[in-house]
């Protein structure tokens, strides 16, 4: 699923990096990784996913509605946002970060959720042709020319 | 509302059911938060806590020992508060 997303949901991904001491994110939706920008292989970013999916629905079991974790571990902290199905982790190095970052990365699942839709249904016509970039324009590997001349066995 | 945790066991300045609530959501998100460690490889969680609309929870082991027995603090807030503000309150008052 990570190697499908169009260009310009990982360009806005990568535009959240500025807001503050970020050492990775992941952005999924329910239990797929849709861009893992983690310093992780995807099978670690996968597990995560899980897990967090797992921790919102044990608090939603109870009645609860969890906008956010936040978790300490030695030398990083990590804060998964979360907005209707998708879930935003960010690792992140300074705690007094925490608050505008979870600010950040809800405004990010706010604004991203046509890219995201364009992710989940690329067939949809429109969104990717407008607003993302061609990774391969078809100009750059044109078609072969049909000037190629078969030479038969037979006629040698 | 201000919780201790020592030995294993929860003490607060609220009701029964509030400090049973507390201890309910903190073996929940100790729990989580050791399946996150785990999946990137980041040991142990030293704090943990959510937030929801109108609700605050947040607790953080105040020595360098992170076991269900050691000392830590927490607090739960009915009201959406400010992490940072939040655990820079909870690990000054372990020092």
């Amino acid at each position: 699923m990570a190697t499908k997303i169009v260009p310009s949901l990982r360009a806005s991904m990568e535009r959240l990096k500025h807001s503050g001491a970020i050492n990775g994110l992941c952005l999924g939706w329910r239990r797929q990784v849709l861009v893992n920008l983690l310093p992780y292989e995807d099978h670690r970013a996968d597990r995560l996913m899980h897990d967090l999916h797992d921790a919102r629905q044990h608090f939603a079991d109870g009645g609860r509605e969890i906008r956010s974790f936040w978790f300490g571990y030695e030398g990083v902290h990590a804060l998964a946002v979360f907005m209707a199905d998708c879930t935003l982790v960010m690792l992140h190095s300074r705690s007094a970060d925490v608050d505008f970052l979870a600010q950040v990365g809800l405004a990010f699942l706010q604004d991203s959720q046509l890219l995201v839709d364009a992710v989940l249904n690329p067939s949809d016509a429109g969104i990717d042709a407008n607003d993302t970039q061609e990774l391969q324009p078809d100009d750059s590997y044109p078609e072969p020319t049909p000037t190629t001349h078969l030479i038969g066995r037979e006629l040698i | 509302m201000r919780f201790e945790i020592a030995d294993g066991k929860v003490a607060g300045d609220g009701s029964q059911e509030q400090t049973e609530n507390f201890a309910a959501d903190l073996q929940g998100l100790r729990h989580f938060g050791r399946r996150i460690g785990s999946a990137l490889d980041l040991g142990e969680p030293w704090h943990g806590g959510f937030r929801e609309d109108d609700f605050t929870h947040l607790w953080a082991y105040t020595t360098e020992r992170t076991g269900d027995a050691d000392p830590a603090q927490g607090a739960m807030i009915e009201q959406r508060a400010p992490y940072y503000e939040l655990i820079e309150t909870l690990t000054q008052a372990g020092e």
